[in-house]
Order: C-alpha cells, then structure tokens, then sequence
C-alpha cells in the first residue's frame, strides 16, 4: 500500500485484501426524497439568516466568529441529513475498438496493373501485418467485410471476397458506430475503392466522418490505378416533369485509360432517338444535357448511351435508363367552334373556369358569306391559324375538340389526316353536334371518319325534335355518364333534367366503340354519346348541341346545372385518361430492378362505384418495349377481397419492358394498364468502376484519421482513448455517525454558546 | 319538370306565332323580350331588326322572332339573353319575378336593358336602379370600362352611342367574370328601328347614320359577348387588336 487510495482504504477498511479497490469517491446514502432535501436546505438556510440577523448588536470579530460557527453547525446539520459515506471502488477501464472494414463489393475485383483491388488489399494487409498486430494490443480489432451491409468475421478471409453487388460506405459506418459490443470505437480501419453506388457525395462522406467520434484511417486507390472505361456515370433529373413543357436531362461521363477526346451521348425513347450531342471529355469527365419535351404523361423511361470503345473493361455501363414520370400541367384544349351559339358559350365558361384547362378557343364569328359592313380594321376578327393550330401546335393540345364545326369552308381537309395521326398516337378528339358536324360537316371520307367512334354514311337529316335520351348498359357503369350525386342510380339524374333538341340523326356506332346514350325514339337507336380508343389515342362524338340545356333549361326547376358540369368534366377526363378515373390500375414495386432481381407490380381492380372487386381476371404480359418478339412472359391472377393482385416475372433479361395487364370481370372487360420497368443490363458495381479517392480521403480528413494510398505503408494509427470504466465491486464507509463527527458537533455548538456568553448574549 | 317544347311553346304562344318551332336550332341565338307591367315595347320591331342584322354580318344562327316573356314565366329559361326595353315608371316586380330574374342572370344568363327615353335619372332610370338593386343586391350598376371586351367582341367599338348619346358609356352588373347586365340609356332601340316600309322611325343625332351604324355594332357585340363571353380577350387575339387600335 503506497498510493493515497492504498492509504485510505488501510485506514477505512483494514479487513480489505491489498489491491482489493483502486479508486474512491464520496456518495450520499441518504434515502429522502430531493424535493425532501430541498425544503431541510431552504429550512437552514432561512433560519441561518435569521439568525444572523439577530447577531446585528454584536460587533468585531466575535461576530464573525459566531456567523462562521452557525454557518459551519448549519453545514454540519445538512451533512448528517445527506448521510455522506465513502464509496471503495475496484474498477477497470475497457479496452477500445477498431473496426477493420474490407470493402467486399464487385468493384473489388477489377484488374489493376498489380492484380486485382481486392488482391492489392490483401498484400497491403500482408504487408503491415507487424502494424496491425501491435495495434491489437492497444484495442481490440474487429475484421468485417461490407457491401450492401457490412458482414462481421473471425478474420478477413483469403482471398478477400469480391460478391457483393453495391457499395454502401455510409450504411457501413453506421452499423460499425451503432454496434454494442461494450467498447467504445477507438478507430476504423477502411480499406475501399470508394465506389460508392448509393450516391455519396464527397460532402455528405465529410459530414458523416465528422460526426463519427472515431478517426478513419481511409486506404484507397488513386485514379491513375483504374483500369480504361468510359462510362455513363449518372442521368440527373427532377423525379417528374411536365407533359408539354421542357424538361433537362444531365448526363455526367467519366473516362480512364481510354485516349478518347469527344463521344457521341444519344437520347432515346422507346427505341426511337429523340436527341444526340456531343461530349468532349476534359480531365476523364464530361457533363452534357438534354433538353425536350415530353410528349406523353405517366412513367417513360428514357435511355443515354454512348459507343462502346476499344479497350473498355465494362461495355454495360455505356448505356442508362432512367424512368421519369410525366405529370399533367394543365389540360390544353383546343375548341374550335364553328360558329357562336349557346352549346359553344356554356363549354366555353365551363372550361374557362376550370383551373385545370388552359383552353384555347377559334370560333368562327364570320363566315364567308357574311356581309362585310366594315373597313377590317374596325373589325376584331383574326385570321384563324389553320396551319399552326394542325401542324406545329396540334401535339400540344391534350383535347381538340371539333364544336359544330365544317373543315370545308377553310380548306383544311389536308389536316385532317394529321387530327387523326394525333390521336393515333395518343392525342384526343372530340367531335360535337350540330347542322355542320360529323355527315353534315362532310367529314364521310375523311381521315377523321377513321377515328370516329361513329359511323358516317346514313340518309337521316338533321332532326330538331326533342328527346330525352337513354342510357345503355355500359353508359350505366362508364364514369362518363355517372353524373347524378353520389349514391344515386345512374339513370336518377336523366330522368329529372330537361329533355334534348337537335340530334344528328343519321349516325351509327363503329364496331369498336361504345354507345353510353342513346336516342330511345329513333330506329337502331342511334348513338348520343359514343367513344372509342383508337390506336393510342381516344375519340368521343356528342351528336347534338343541345347539352347546354342541362345546364340552363335546368336551372328553371330548382337544379344547379351540376349534371352539366359533371358529364363534361368526366368527359374530358376520360379523354385524357385521368389516371383517377382507370378502374385497372397498375404500380410496379420498382420502375428500375436490378439483373437476377424480380420484376413485380401490384395491380388493382375496381367496380363502377370504385371499390376494389374481388375475384376479377388479370392477363399480365411482359412486353419488351424494343424488341418485335412480343411477349417476354405472361401470368394470369384473380384479385383477392380487396381487388388487388401480385404479380412476380422472375429471371427477367435485361431490357425495357411494358407490363401490360388487362382485367376482366363477372364475364366483361373492366379495363387495360401498362407500366415501365427497366431491367438493368448493367452491374450497378460496375456502372462506375473507377476508384472514388475523394470520397475515401473526405472520410478520413474531416473523422481526423488519415487516407493512406494503397501503396504506401499503414504508418501510426492513433486510437481514441477509452473514456468508459466498468466497476467492479464497491464498499460504502459512513463518516457521518462516527464519534468523530458527533465530537465536531458538539464542539461547534459547544464553542457557539460560550462565545455568546462570553459576549453577554445569553 | 318543364319540358323544352312547353318552355319554347310558352314564349311563342305570346307571340301567337308557331311557324318558328322548326325554324330555328336549339343553340340558335334566341331573344327573350321581359313584358313588365310598365311600358315595355316602345321599339316594336327593333330588337327584331338588330338580330336581322348579325344574320347578315355573322355567322350566329339566329331566331328572328324575338319572345316576349313575363319574369314570372319559367319560359324565360329558354333564352339566355333576356331584353328589357321601356319607357317611364315601372310598377315593382314581384318577389317571385325577383327570385326568377336573379337566378336566370347567376346561372348563366344576360339581360339587355335599353331606355327608350334616353333620361338619366328619369323615371325609367330610376325604376330600373330600384329593381337591380332587389333582382341582384350583392351587386351594383357600373361604368363598363373602354378596355372591356364587350367592345371587342366582334367590332372595335369606341363610341357609345343610340339613337342619342346622352351618356359617353354603358353601365353593367357583374357577376363573377362577366357583365350579367349591360344597361344603355341612349335609347339602342331608337336607332335600330324601322318601319313597315323598311325607313328608319327615328332620327339619329348629333351623329347621323354613322351614329346609327355604331349603334348596330354596339347591339352586335353585346350579343356576340353573351354567347362568346372573354373570348376576344384570348392571348392569340392581342397583337392582332392592338395593331388595329393603334
């Protein structure tokens, strides 16, 4: 015993074992509660100043002497009611750990010029083996490999291995501060090529290092090392963009060992080039962008590639794919009127007032035989822009709609062949009655007739007389002609509104189209409302312009004109293909899945009333969207209670591809839906294979470690001190119920009384 | 529920012609004159002589009988655009005609209201204050201003003028976008009048025949407003006007 610890334990406990406690502290052992221990303070310490108040009289030093004693009998009272006792501790401090990372992924095993990055690792792990094993003595080393996820381990296998198909270094970082083994992180040890494929940036490595609490001692591999590739980096865009408006694609290359200058990067869609530019490459890296317009709303996947070079290690990674999902802005709608009227006007203010639409409106207000009783420059009139409207403008509208309008008189029958190019590629057209609409307007013979969900060609003229019309079996489930409010039978809200006038009478229904109101009083009942899907475009025909009267004539009775407003409005959605108004719905788990991974997507289907149906019929097929060998794979599943069902296409092949699901139920289609997948032909380990040396020194520099090259030696790693102690076993010596502690009481007091008397206090 | 032959059948019955059941189509441009119980036809056959008119300088179909209606008839809701023409005093409308007349100006409609006697502040003026402010009380009476497409609809119109030019604007009510009422006190009727041997009834001044014609275009663009509403204020139409404005 020589310490100060030695000594106080051989005065406090004599029947201790030499050696048995090594640290000591004082504790209180009393038992009240703290808000208890607070009023006793407060207690003593109002009647301390009391006290002291009374000593006012009393001058010199004696006074000070009594308010020492009172102050020092005060303490003294408070002591007795903490219970002060000395704890004996035996305690040891815990050893540190250093977390010993080998990066185990696919970028490992890339060739350089001295074996592969894995076998590099293994001879600098070799090498420093003397390093390492003092190092083991200092803090206890705890190997892992790390990929996706890191993997602890005995010892770091021979040969390291090279399978893991991503590089996780933040998840990797996380899980070594997260473990529990009882020891603090001392160290990390990191041997990667810094080929991060989860996006880490060089500024989120620093940000992460520096909240890490342990030095990173970062071994990498410089750029120089990489084997000669060029690749297609990353495809940076906004995780959606808008149908119509333009929309920028960065593309970042980046090239080693290759003595290229300048690559052609080519944009495609569904096989078909949208844009090519070149890309000159400075200091191994480019960056071009694309800027176009989407034609098309929903997920579409875009494809960048550039030439395959001589001498690449990896081809896969000179082509990506990115899926970008196309929202609508607003809905453009054309309205071309041919001349003002009543069905015109109440369309229009609709439209107009729906936030959604941005309309753009022709309406002849003069035609050619009209009087011309003024100079044209008092006159309002515009030219109407034939030719912007039908060739440049025409992709740009989402409904065009032909209102009571002839093509004749405009000479414009050439552009009536690109209205149904239009819709054949997905466009919208919508053709409503009137005395120069679909025969009348001469449009039998036309490429609009190719379109039409009607057929042209009959000998009735054009009937003023009223009617009411009725719906048809699929006019009762199509969400088009659900205009009552909810809840109603769907025929409720006929029945009630004003009976129609004016029909174009001599029209039949195509043989793909469906008729969803029909004139009940006319032979054949001919077709109200008709629509069709025609390519990939739809058509819609309303063969009369008496509509507005469902939402004027209406009012008359007590109505609001909802039912106006609702049968247009579900018009124009169903044209569009508002996805809201799908009944066939269809979500992929994934838009891009990775090669040996399963291509899955859940489909829903849903009743008239859009709830889910149970049982329904699903053909699922696996089209490759380049390819004219058809389907890929095929599946049929029956949607459970809720109407869902999933689907899995396993072994897939890299490529595009369309899942196409078509549903049936209770014996009648119910709806088709397709979606984008892309199958990654590429390795994502190998669709940037260079070393990341930026990354690796990022983590160390700002975690206050050091990045070490791969070939150079290991040098002196700096282990945080442990902080934490484990105890042990204690022992617990009151020293407030000695006789010591009683005598210095009552000495105190003792002392206090005399020197009162003393004074004449008493 | 009425049915569109009882409402169309109720407004020609009054007129007790039934040739035009047929003749016009069910989005024709069809004119409901309101007979109120004060003086409401002084123009008889005016109103008939403008719609001639847009037949003859527009593409509108039009019905060229003009329906006369009671704002107490439900009729009413078969023309959208509503005319009241008079002269003098005019006895209140009822509460039913009130209740009928705002829901036909919220839900779509448009009234033409055109004082004969050409009086601000007369007795026509003041009736007609009186009954806007019952028809629509959430709403006042206006200055339309010049930039407004009411006078851009089909003919740049600059000068407003009738048979008279007692005041250099027209008054409106809005509702929401749009004038729900247009009111003229330069007697618009007065210059599109003619008699049975086609001469015009009454003299136009201080302007003459050019007065006159900017009368028709007046009337013109009203009704080409009701049916077409904004549509000349689309983007596509600007440079075109503007450069004519000039």
């Amino acid at each position: 015993m020589s310490g100060p610890v030695d000594l106080l334990v051989g005065w406090l406990a004599p029947d201790a074992t030499s050696g048995a406690y090594n640290d000591w502290q004082i504790v209180a052992t009393t038992t009240l509660a703290p808000w208890m221990l607070t009023t006793i303070a407060l207690l003593l310490a109002v009647g301390l100043a009391g006290s002291i108040f009374g000593l006012r009289r009393v001058t010199g030093t004696r006074r000070w002497i009594l308010i020492g004693l009172r102050v020092l009998a005060a303490v003294w009272v408070m002591i007795v009611v903490l219970q002060p006792a000395i704890e004996l501790r035996a305690v040891s401090r815990v050893r540190t750990r250093v977390a010993l990372l080998a990066d185990a992924s696919r970028s490992m095993g890339i060739a350089t010029p001295d074996g592969t990055r894995a076998e590099v690792v293994a001879e600098h792990l070799e090498d420093n083996r003397g390093r390492l094993e003092a190092l083991a003595e200092q803090a206890v080393i705890e190997p892992m490999t790390f990929g996706e996820r890191t993997h602890p381990v005995e010892r770091l296998p021979t040969p390291l291995p090279t399978d893991e198909g991503r590089t996780d270094l933040l998840r990797a970082l996380n899980e070594i501060s997260w473990q529990s083994s009882g020891r603090e992180l001392g160290a990390v040890l990191l041997y990667s090529d810094g080929a991060d494929t989860q996006g880490l940036t060089v500024e989120a490595a620093r940000r992460k290092a520096a909240k890490l609490g342990a030095p990173i001692y970062a071994v990498g591999f410089s750029k120089e090392a990489s084997a000669p590739d060029l690749a297609i980096r990353r495809v940076l865009s906004d995780d959606f963009a808008f149908v119509h408006n333009t929309v920028t694609l960065d593309v970042e290359l980046e090239e080693r060992g290759l003595d290229v200058d300048q690559v052609t990067v080519t944009l495609k869609q569904d096989g078909t080039i949208i844009k090519t530019t070149e890309a000159k490459i400075v200091d191994g890296s480019a960056r071009v962008s694309f800027e176009f317009k989407p034609r098309k709303i929903g997920k579409q996947v875009y494809q960048v590639s550039v030439p395959v070079q001589s001498g690449e290690v990896v081809d896969s990674n000179n082509t990506k794919s990115v899926v970008l999902k196309v929202i609508r802005d607003r809905i453009r709608v054309l309205q071309v009127a041919g001349r003002p009227s009543w069905d015109e006007r109440f369309l229009r203010e609709l439209l107009k007032r729906n936030p959604n639409v941005d309309l753009i409106s022709f309406f002849i207000l003069r035609s050619t035989t009209d009087l011309q009783k003024a100079p044209q420059e008092e006159l309002a009139l515009i030219p109407f822009p034939v030719n912007d409207l039908f060739t440049t403008e025409l992709n740009s509208f989402d409904v065009v709609i032909y209102q009571n309008f002839s093509y004749r008189p405009y000479r414009m029958r050439h552009y009536l062949r690109n209205i149904r190019d239009y819709v054949l590629q997905g466009g919208s057209f919508l053709m409503i009655g009137g005395d120069f609409a679909f025969e009348d307007g001469f449009y039998a013979g036309t490429p609009i007739e190719d379109i039409l969900p009607v057929r042209l060609g009959g000998t009735l003229p054009w009937d003023n007389a009223e009617f009411s019309p009725r719906l048809t079996r699929q006019g009762r489930r199509h969400p088009i002609t659900r205009i009552g409010e909810p809840g109603e039978p769907p025929e409720a809200a006929y029945r009630r509104l004003p009976p129609l006038a004016g029909f174009n009478a001599s029209l039949g229904l195509m043989p793909s189209s469906q008729s969803l109101l029909v004139h009940p009083g006319l032979p054949g009942n001919p077709p109200l409302v008709a629509i069709r899907e025609v390519g990939q475009g739809r058509t819609m025909a309303v063969t009369t312009d008496s509509m507005w009267f469902w939402r004027f004539l209406a009012v008359a009775d007590g109505s609001a004109g909802r039912e106006f407003d609702r049968f247009w409005s579900n018009s124009l959605r169903w044209l569009i293909r508002d996805p809201e108004l799908s009944r066939v719905r269809l979500t992929a788990d994934r838009s891009v899945v990775m090669l040996g991974d399963p291509v899955g997507a859940e489909v829903k289907v849903l009743g008239p009333d859009y709830r889910g149906v149970a049982g329904a019929k699903v053909h699922a097929e696996l089209i490759p969207v380049e390819s004219k060998n058809g389907t890929a794979a095929a599946r049929d599943v029956v949607t459970g209670p809720e109407g869902s069902a999933v689907l899995v296409f396993r072994d897939v092949e890299p490529g595009t591809y369309a899942i196409r699901v078509d549903a049936r139920a209770n014996g009648e289609r119910v709806g088709r839906a397709t979606e984008p997948v892309i199958v990654e032909s590429a390795d994502v380990e190998l669709a940037a294979p260079f070393p990341q040396p930026e990354i690796m020194r990022a983590l160390a520099e700002s975690s206050g470690g050091r990045y070490i090259d791969v070939s150079e030696s290991l040098g002196d790693i700096e282990i945080r001190d442990a902080r934490r102690v484990e105890v042990d076993r204690t022992r617990r010596i009151p020293i407030w119920d000695t006789f010591f502690a009683l005598l210095t009481l009552l000495v105190v007091a003792g002392l206090e009384w005399w020197l009162r008397r003393r004074a004449g206090l008493l | 529920m009425l049915t569109r032959r009882q409402l169309l059948g109720g407004a020609i019955a009054s007129l007790g012609s039934p040739l035009l059941i047929g003749a016009a189509g069910p989005s024709d441009l069809r004119v409901g004159q309101l007979e109120t119980r004060g003086t409401w036809n002084t123009r008889p056959n005016a109103m008939r002589r403008l719609l001639w008119e847009v037949t003859q300088r527009t593409s509108i179909e039009v019905d060229l009988e003009v329906g006369v209606v009671k704002p107490a008839a439900k009729a009413m809701f078969g023309y959208p655009f509503l005319y009241w023409s008079g002269s003098g005093a005019m006895p209140a409308f009822s509460e039913t005609e009130v209740k009928l007349l705002r829901r036909h100006l919220t839900y779509g409609g448009t009234l033409l209201i055109d004082s004969a006697d050409a009086d601000p502040g007369g007795a026509f003026d003041t009736s007609v204050r009186r009954e806007l402010d019952r028809i629509l009380p959430r709403a006042s009476l206006e200055r339309i201003p010049p930039t407004h497409v009411i006078y851009k609809s089909f003919y740049l119109v600059e000068t407003q003028a009738g048979r008279t030019i007692r005041l250099p604007y027209t008054e409106g009510i809005k509702l929401e976008d749009r004038y729900a009422v247009v009111y003229s006190q330069n007697d618009l009727a007065g210059a599109w009048a003619r008699d049975a041997f086609g001469r015009w009834e009454y003299e136009v001044t201080p302007g003459g025949e050019r007065q006159r014609e900017m009368a028709f275009r007046t009337g013109i663009n009203i009704l080409m407003y009701a049916l077409c509403l904004d549509y000349k204020d689309d983007l596509v139409h600007a440079p075109f006007i503007l450069k004519r404005r000039r």
